[in-house]
């Protein structure tokens, strides 16, 4: 007991420290910021189940809103759990824990606790407002409170079980296959964009939906394992109960089994000696760039991290390109004067421009691998400086990765919402302008602060992909910097200039251009100078 | 082939790395360069292949200046560093496909010299391998075979063998020897004196940053081992 109680306080210890690097927060202000943090999620996951089930309950569905409030828990659960499966089971400490005088089960039960409280902690948020909604509104006795909060201690276990069982696969891909980290970077974005999509719009489908008691039973049961613990919970039939007992209970086991087979099984080595070699030449720049881009794609954190705005800027285009330009009218409807005006019908050619504009560079803004790019390098910055390359061509490399990653979907996105919006071929051409050179811009500017805080003594990537100060800047730089380029135009719109919003939009381009060639030359001289004194 | 000439590297500080340091290696030598921890080894190494700059001194390489050009001067070295830090998530075949390509070695070149090399060193059957599977002696093996695969002129090495088994050890020792018999030459920095003893032409014994003793083996030990020698010169020189 007494080595769990250590390695527990050790990891509250380590998750504390990880919010204060520097050491220059006293440590209590880092907890309590921490803290503050996780109730802010909490409060909203809460709201969220406390809204639906609301609005359930109106609608005589007191059954099925603890069906929804265990489903939604069960996504959240699952999204945490397919994130975290995508990192290797073995952290770096693992080696060291288990050369230490501690049982084994310890070691795997503080790794594993970790993971079932947040779980827990999920099916909580939403499932007690849901239950106390269900007893006070739905009029249903407490008993059905106790059940539930009993029964959420246990619902964690099948997305828990779901998530580890994809850990072991994808760590078996990894290692096995050569698309491994692009599976598991993929399933990473899926797993958050899925979370993004679902959870915001369970509100407003509460709201919407228009069911009978008996036809919400039989959707229920479209989905046993979600119907059998509803039922455990609201009515407390004993086979629901034993059902539940079952699936919670052996997925709890099999949990437990494969985590301490992941932590302290045998290493995976795929047989690749008798695979070809491939023995493929390409030029000193290309290789450098070829190089750079591999680098890219070889770490699921990096892609993780960067390459979210593409991956929603795409979703979201084939999202409007089905469903017309109509499916923003929620956002484009007004009350005027008693009477809804759908601002959308209004809207022409440039207009379209400003808004795609906004939507674009807000991905744009968050979506480049630039800011982190010097420091991912750390202590490998060797290779490249002691290597004939000139110091331009690596800096060029970095910024072609950044610009590729997001560039060539940015214009066909660009091409497909204006042919949507049919907003003509000047309004489209200043788009796809106007976008590319602010992605060019953020990108530059992003290297810049890359090289002016590159920090290459990390211990592990995410300190410098997902904390590293120049990151942060760059991207609250480049929202800025998106935000005041819309300014004006919106505002030439509003006073209804047409010509006045073309002049603007061709001004903000050259504009633009110029801030983009002065970043350049910073970036070939200072950028030069400044990477050629970095040491790992 | 090396003349490092009146070098003088200072830490951002104030720390002095290395002062007033000279020496030159011949072609067909291998110089070895021995010292404490901290003595100023790595520095010296660091700013011949151009990771460090340096404040006063000059540094060339076949008469090129790393300082004034040095995409040419390290287009004609090769450097292995004490810890390879290598890029993890890439397999060992690529990682050298991409040294190749920047060295513009030919296709047919260097499939025979990888080839060579990888099965001398017992590590053909991983390079299809990442190198994140890799032991620290396979990792070091890559980058020598990295150091190699381009036939530079000058070979820098910051403690070559420290991780490799005794094999390997022996072949790269074998490799160093045919490499500076066809008149190139190669400088590293070792901690085990046995193997400077056999192996090196000419040695130089650095202590705070300063050159204590430097020549043929000859000159720096005479009739003594070269233990015996440099603990009494690096005790001297308190």
């Amino acid at each position: 007991m007494r080595s769990l109680y250590l390695l527990i306080r050790t990891e509250f210890l380590s998750l504390v420290g990880s919010t204060n690097r520097k050491g220059k927060t006293p440590f209590v202000v880092a907890a309590i910021l921490l803290i503050v943090f996780g109730l802010l999620m909490i409060g909203t996951m809460a709201f969220t189940g406390g809204v639906t089930a609301y609005e359930l309950v109106k609608k005589d569905l007191t059954e099925f809103s603890i069906f929804v409030s265990i489903s939604l828990s069960m996504v959240i659960a699952l999204m945490f759990g397919v994130v975290n499966s995508t990192r290797d089971a073995k952290s770096s400490d693992t080696g060291m824990l288990l050369a230490m005088p501690i049982p084994k089960s310890s070691i795997v039960i503080a790794k594993l606790l970790g993971m079932y409280l947040l779980d827990v902690l999920c099916t909580m948020v939403m499932l007690i407002p849901t239950l106390w909604i269900v007893c006070e509104y739905g009029h249903q006795p407490y008993s059905v409170f106790g059940r539930g909060v009993l029964i959420g201690f246990l619902i964690p276990a099948l997305p828990l079980f779901i998530s580890l069982l994809i850990s072991a696969l994808m760590n078996f891909l990894r290692k096995a296959t050569k698309f491994g980290q692009f599976a598991s970077s993929f399933l990473s974005i899926g797993a958050v964009l899925l979370y993004m999509f679902v959870v915001p719009r369970m509100s407003s489908f509460a709201d919407q939906i228009d069911i009978t008691p008996a036809d919400a039973v039989s959707k229920m049961k479209l989905i046993p394992p979600f119907y059998w613990i509803t039922e455990a919970i609201y009515s407390a039939k004993p086979l629901s109960v034993l059902l539940t007992l079952v699936i919670t209970l052996i997925p709890l086991v099999l949990a437990v089994y494969i985590h301490t087979r992941g932590l302290t099984g045998v290493e995976f080595h795929a047989d690749n000696s008798k695979k070809a070699r491939s023995y493929k030449s390409a030029s000193p720049r290309m290789a450098v760039f070829k190089m750079e881009f591999r680098r890219y794609f070889s770490s699921t954190n990096y892609v993780m991290n960067t390459l979210f705005g593409t991956l929603a800027l795409l979703a979201i285009t084939i999202i409007i390109a089905v469903q017309g330009v109509g499916v923003l009218s929620e956002f484009g409807t007004v009350e005027y004067e008693g009477k809804t005006v759908d601002l959308l019908t209004y809207l022409t050619g440039p207009a379209w421009t400003c808004i795609w504009m906004i939507f674009i560079n807000f991905f744009g803004s968050v979506t480049f691998t630039t800011p982190s790019s010097v420091s991912i390098e750390g202590r490998r910055i060797w290779l490249n400086k002691s290597l004939p390359i000139e110091t331009k061509d690596i800096l060029h490399s970095k910024i072609l990765v950044s610009l590729l990653i997001f560039q060539p979907l940015s214009v066909v996105c660009c091409i497909i919402l204006s042919i949507v919006s049919s907003c003509g071929i000047l309004p489209c051409l200043l788009l796809i302008v106007s976008t590319s050179l602010f992605q060019l811009l953020t990108t530059l500017v992003g290297l810049i602060f890359g090289l002016i805080y590159a920090r290459l003594d990390w211990t592990n990537e995410a300190q410098v992909i997902k904390n590293g100060f120049a990151v942060i800047l760059s991207m609250v730089i480049n929202m800025l910097l998106a935000f005041i380029m819309c300014i004006a135009p919106i505002m030439a719109l509003i006073i209804g200039k047409t010509g006045l919003t073309y002049i603007i939009l061709a001004a903000e381009i050259l504009v633009i251009a110029g801030l983009c060639a002065g970043a350049y030359a910073i970036i070939t001289h200072y950028g030069v100078r400044k990477y050629e004194s970095l040491n790992g | 082939m090396l003349k490092i000439e009146h070098l003088t590297k200072t830490y951002p500080g104030g720390k002095v790395g290395v002062s007033d340091l000279s020496l030159e290696v011949k072609p067909g030598e291998i110089y070895g360069f021995i010292g404490h921890n901290g003595a100023g080894k790595t520095t010296t190494i660091k700013a011949v292949v151009g990771l460090h700059n340096f404040e006063a001194g000059k540094i060339t390489i076949d008469g090129i200046s790393i300082s004034d050009d040095p995409i040419k001067a390290k287009s004609i070295l090769a450097y292995i560093p004490d810890n390879p830090e290598l890029y993890d998530n890439l397999t060992g075949m690529q990682y050298l496909n991409f040294v190749a390509d920047v060295f513009r070695v030919p296709k047919h070149d260097r499939k025979a010299r990888i080839e060579t090399y990888a099965e001398n060193l017992e590590l053909i059957n991983a390079l299809n391998n990442q190198i994140a599977s890799y032991s620290h002696g396979m990792k070091q093996k890559l980058a020598i075979i990295a150091a190699f695969l381009h036939h530079p002129k000058m070979i820098v090495m910051d403690e070559p063998f420290v991780g490799l088994d005794p094999k390997a050890a022996f072949i790269v020792k074998k490799i160093m020897r045919e490499f500076c018999d066809q008149g190139n030459a190669i400088f590293f920095s070792t901690h085990v004196l046995e193997v400077a003893e056999k192996l090196c032409d000419k040695i130089a014994i650095i202590k705070d940053g300063k050159l204590i003793a430097s020549g043929t083996m000859e000159e720096v030990k005479g009739d003594a081992s070269l233990e015996e020698v440099f603990l009494g010169i690096t005790e001297e020189a308190k």
